[in-house]
């Protein structure tokens, strides 16, 4: 789960992984997987400020704490 | 990141011109190691970018009887790697090697390193330099473990991440700037403030002025940085100390004692000076100063640990300065 994921304005611009931060182009042979460490950047933490998980699923327009890219 | 235009003068007066045309949407690249991960994150979104790399005489390193001047285009390799600094000045090299990417050290330069935005991550995530968010500090309430434990009676927490500021204001140097109205000269000790509000920066630079020279007067006597650190890998360390020693004799003529990363500017520790007066600077001459140095922290709620960081750090760079490694 990298880049391409991030570029969809539905995600929490708060959410963040270090796959963000990948010079690298994707890997078309590899499939996206979630398992990366995510985290808030209100929070600072991999809860958010509502206290929810931060992770791609949670993080979607709806949520409290949401804030579009 | 989004677009701007580039602009390259090759003289000082240029420069100046060209900041002061667009006051607030320039901004200056100097090395470029901080400005643009800034941009890359939204943080910096300049209409404008001034770059000095073609301005030659903002470069070079000069000794002589009146002290160092050092071109704030100098990097921190060519700053380490000086044979005068390294013979008289030991913690500004201590400071250089400090910044552990060889990347960083090979096109950072001195005054981006002085002038280099705080790392705190709120700053970094949008949230402004004071980290706020609907009028409330995200620090205190928040993960603060880096943040500043000496000067944060707030609303600023984030803490000064010049590795070479603490060592240069040991050192007393001044720094020299050049703007629209002419140049001026001040302490470095000075330059740096703690911003009250947001909009104000951690530092003296006009919008519209440039770094031209940092000089250091001729060091009186034995100095020294010591940083403690998380990992040795690239990273800011989590406090700093540097020491610069007058002697008489074996003792302790005179000191000057400033602590990195534990405050939002480089923090000039007057008790601990005081208390290596007349000492001999020995292991508990340098305890002495370390607890002096802390003795008015103010912990946030994470980061306690880093009162006894900045206490081991007085200590060691006391000793490393008289010889004793540690």
């Amino acid at each position: 789960m990298g880049a391409e994921l991030f570029s969809s304005k539905q995600m929490c611009r708060r959410l963040r992984t270090k796959t963000m931060f990948y010079q690298s182009e994707p890997d078309p042979s590899v499939p996206p997987s979630n398992d990366n460490s995510f985290w808030c950047t209100h929070s600072m933490n991999c809860m958010g400020p509502d206290g929810e998980v931060a992770e791609p699923k949670m993080c979607l327009p709806g949520r409290g704490c949401f804030e579009s890219v | 990141m989004r677009s701007f235009e580039y602009a390259s003068p090759t003289s000082r007066e240029d420069a100046v011109n060209l900041l002061a045309e667009n006051p607030g949407q320039a901004v200056i690249l100097a090395g470029g190691t901080d400005l643009l991960s800034l941009m890359k994150d939204d943080v910096e979104t300049p209409a404008r970018i001034v770059s000095l790399k073609a301005i030659t005489d903002l470069g070079g390193l000069d000794s002589s009887s009146t002290g160092l001047r050092i071109g704030p285009l100098v990097t921190l390799d060519e700053l380490a790697g000086h044979a005068e600094v390294k013979e008289h000045y030991p913690s500004l090299v201590q400071a250089a090697l400090g910044v552990r990417s060889p990347q960083l050290r090979s096109m950072g330069t001195v005054a981006g390193e002085l002038c280099q935005r705080p790392r705190c991550w709120y700053y970094r995530g949008g949230f402004g330099l004071l980290g706020r968010h609907e009028g409330k500090s995200l620090v205190t309430a928040g993960e603060n473990r880096y943040h500043a434990i000496l000067g944060n009676a707030g609303p600023a927490y984030f803490v000064s991440p010049s590795s070479l500021a603490p060592a240069l204001v040991a050192l007393g140097a001044r720094i020299k700037l050049l703007g629209p109205k002419g140049d001026r000269e001040l302490p470095l000790e000075t330059f740096f403030r703690i911003p009250k509000a947001e909009g104000e920066r951690e530092h003296d630079l006009g919008a519209d002025e440039i770094v031209t020279d940092i000089l250091v007067p001729p060091a009186a006597g034995p100095n020294a940085t010591y940083e403690v650190r998380q990992k040795e890998a690239l990273d800011w360390p989590l406090a700093a100390a540097a020491v610069a020693l007058e002697m008489n004799g074996s003792r302790v003529k005179s000191a000057r004692v400033v602590l990195g990363h534990v405050a939002p500017t480089p923090w000039v520790a007057a008790e601990a000076a005081k208390a290596l007066r007349g000492k001999a600077p020995d292991e508990a001459a340098g305890d002495a100063a370390g607890r002096a140095a802390v003795k008015g922290a103010r912990p946030l709620s994470h980061n306690q640990y880093k009162i006894r960081l900045a206490r081991v750090a007085v200590k060691r760079a006391t000793l490393r300065a008289t010889g004793k490694e540690v």
